[in-house]
C-alpha cells in the first residue's frame, strides 16, 4: 500500500446559501520517498487540497490515509511548508528551527543538535542567532525547509513555497531543494502553478483541472537524478513541458472563463 | 555626525520655536499677561512650588490615582481583548457594549460615578479605568484577531497544544497591538485624572491648576500644566523603551545578505 492514500475527497466551500465545490471526488496515492508535484490554474482548489491534508481544514467527503492511519487534524507526522515561510519574528533561526522539537518535548540538547543539523544542510549555520527579520525570502524559506525537516515528518506538504521568491532565486531554490532532497529522500507532495518547477523537480505530475479540482492527466517525469541545473535545456525535458502544459492550458482558459 | 546633528534639529525645533512664541507674545503685551505669563515667571513658580513640596505633592496624588486606574484598565482590557477574540460568548456579550460605548465620552458619566463612588480617589480610578480600557480592550481584540493564519498552522503542524499556541504564538503575536493600545490610553488616563480633579477636590494637579486659576496666580496655574506635560512625556517614553525590549524583534531589523 502507498505512504499516501487519498479517496473520494470532497469540498464544498459554503458562503451564505451559496455553495462551491472546490473539490471534486480527487484519488491520489503516493508512494514512500515519491516526489509528486500538483500544477493547476490558480482558484483550482490544489492549496485548499493541501490544508485538508494538513488537517487545517475540514472536507466533506472522502478519505485520506497516511501510512495506513486515517488523518485527523493537523500533526507532525506532516510537515507542512508555507508560501508565507511563517516563520516566528521572536524567535531566532535556531529557535525556529528547534521549537518543532520543543513544543513535542525533545531534551534540550537533543533539539539544538538537530536543528544545527539541518540549518547546515540548507547550508545557513551561519545565521543561526540571527532573526527572521535579516533575512532574505530565499534565506527565509530554507529557515522554514530546515524547520520541517527537523521534526522528521512522514510526507512533506510543500504549498507553492518558492511563489514569494523572485524569479532568480526562485530557480536557484529549486537548485537546492533538488540537491536536498536526493540526500534526505523525503516523500514530497508539492503544489505549484509553475510547470517548470514541477518537471525539475518531481517524480510525477499530476494536472489539477479547474474548479472543481479533479484529476485531469498524471504525467510521470523519467528525467534522470540526480537532476542537474542544465536538465532544463534538454530536448527530453521541452518534451515533458510540452506535455504538460498541452494538458494544463485548456483547465488554465477554462478557470479564465469563469472570473469572466 | 552632521546628519545626527540635523535629525536632532529637525525633530526638536518645535519646542524652543514655541517657547520663543509664547516669551514674544507676553513680553510685548500682544495677549494679557494673565493669559500667558512669561516663561521667567513660570519658572520662578515651578521653583517656588518645587520648594515648598506642593507640586510633588499633588503630582504624587494625581500619578497614583492614573496609575491605579490605568493598571486596572491594562489587567481587565488585555484579559476582555483576549477573551473575546478567542470565544464567541465573550464577543457576543461585551461587543454590543463595545460598539455603542466607544464613542460616548465616559467623563459624562462622572457624576453617576460620584454618586456611586463618592467625591474621594475611588470615582477618579474608576473613571480613568473606564476610559482607558476601551482602547486596551479593542486593541487587544485585534492584534489577537490579526496573528498570521499561517502562524497558528505551523504551531499546529509541528504538534503544538492550543495552551502552546496561546502563550507562544497569539500572544507575541498580539503583543505590538496591545502595547499600541497602551499607548493611546497613557494620556488619557493623565486627561481624565486632571479633569475630574478639578471639580470638587482639594488634592491632585487638577486641583492645583483650577485653584490657582482661579485665585489669579496664572504664573502658578502653568507651573501645574508644565507638571502635567513633564509627567505625560515621561511616562510614554518609559512605555516605548518598555515596548522595544519586550517586542525587540521589530527594532533595528536590518537586511544581511542575500539567498
Amino acid at each position: 500500500m502507498a505512504l499516501l492514500e487519498v479517496r473520494e475527497l470532497d469540498k464544498v466551500f459554503r458562503r451564505g446559501a451559496r455553495a462551491v465545490q472546490a473539490i471534486d471526488r480527487f484519488s491520489l496515492s503516493v508512494e514512500e520517498g515519491e516526489f509528486v508535484a500538483i500544477v493547476g490554474p490558480s482558484g483550482c482548489g490544489k492549496s485548499t487540497f493541501l490544508h485538508i491534508l494538513g488537517g487545517f481544514e475540514p472536507h466533506d467527503g472522502g478519505t485520506m490515509l497516511l501510512n495506513g492511519a486515517p488523518v485527523r487534524g493537523p500533526g507532525p507526522d506532516r510537515g507542512m511548508l508555507f508560501q508565507e515561510f511563517a516563520l516566528y519574528p521572536w524567535r531566532s533561526v535556531i529557535g525556529n528551527v528547534a521549537w518543532g522539537l520543543e513544543v513535542q518535548g525533545k531534551p534540550k540538547a537533543e533539539r539544538i543538535a538537530a536543528a544545527e543539523r539541518y540549518l547546515k544542510l540548507v547550508g545557513l549555520s551561519a545565521f543561526r542567532d540571527a532573526y527572521p527579520a535579516e533575512l532574505s525570502g530565499g534565506m527565509k524559506q530554507r529557515v522554514a525547509l530546515a524547520r520541517v525537516l527537523a521534526f522528521e515528518p512522514r510526507i512533506l506538504l510543500m504549498d507553492e513555497p518558492f511563489g514569494a521568491l523572485d524569479a532568480q532565486t526562485r530557480e536557484l531554490m529549486q537548485e537546492e531543494l533538488n540537491a536536498i532532497w536526493q540526500e534526505t529522500r523525503n516523500t514530497v507532495l508539492f503544489v505549484t502553478h509553475d510547470i517548470d518547477e514541477a518537471i525539475y523537480l518531481a517524480d510525477r505530475v499530476v494536472v489539477f483541472t479547474a474548479r472543481p479540482g479533479r484529476i485531469k492527466d498524471e504525467i510521470r517525469i523519467g528525467l534522470e537524478r540526480p537532476r542537474r541545473a542544465d536538465v532544463r535545456k534538454s530536448a527530453e525535458y521541452m518534451a515533458y513541458r510540452n506535455r504538460v502544459w498541452d494538458s494544463l492550458r485548456a483547465e488554465v482558459l477554462k478557470a479564465r472563463e469563469e472570473f469572466k | 555626525m552632521a546628519s545626527a546633528v540635523l535629525r536632532a534639529v529637525a525633530r526638536w525645533y518645535p519646542v524652543p520655536l514655541v517657547l520663543a512664541v509664547w516669551e514674544v507674545l507676553s513680553r510685548t503685551g500682544a495677549v494679557s499677561k494673565r493669559l500667558m505669563p512669561s516663561l521667567v515667571e513660570i519658572a520662578a513658580a515651578v521653583g517656588a512650588a518645587m520648594d515648598n513640596g506642593d507640586l510633588l505633592f499633588h503630582a504624587g496624588i494625581s500619578l497614583g490615582r492614573a496609575a491605579a486606574g490605568y493598571a486596572l484598565a491594562i489587567v481587565a482590557g488585555v484579559l476582555l481583548g483576549v477573551a473575546m477574540a478567542r470565544s464567541r460568548l465573550f464577543d457576543a456579550l461585551f461587543e454590543p457594549l463595545f460598539s455603542f460605548g466607544y464613542p460616548v465620552p465616559k467623563i459624562a458619566l462622572y457624576p453617576v460615578f460620584i454618586f456611586a463612588f463618592g467625591l474621594g480617589s475611588l470615582s477618579k480610578v474608576m473613571l480613568i479605568f473606564l476610559e482607558c480600557l476601551y482602547p486596551i480592550t479593542v486593541n487587544a481584540f485585534y492584534g489577537m484577531r490579526g496573528v498570521d493564519r499561517v502562524h497558528v498552522w505551523a504551531a499546529e503542524n509541528m504538534g503544538a497544544t492550543p495552551r502552546q499556541v496561546f502563550w507562544r504564538v497569539l500572544l507575541p503575536g498580539a503583543a505590538p497591538s496591545i502595547f499600541a493600545g497602551l499607548r493611546v490610553a497613557l494620556p488619557i488616563s493623565l486627561i481624565v485624572v486632571i479633569i475630574t480633579e478639578m471639580i470638587g477636590e482639594s488634592r491632585g494637579l487638577g486641583y492645583y491648576i483650577s485653584y490657582a486659576s482661579a485665585s489669579f496666580e496664572y504664573a502658578t496655574a502653568f507651573a501645574g500644566v508644565a507638571a502635567v506635560a513633564v509627567i505625560g512625556f515621561t511616562l510614554d517614553r518609559l512605555l516605548v523603551w518598555l515596548r522595544n525590549r519586550v517586542i525587540f524583534w521589530e527594532r533595528g531589523a536590518a537586511f544581511i545578505g542575500a539567498a
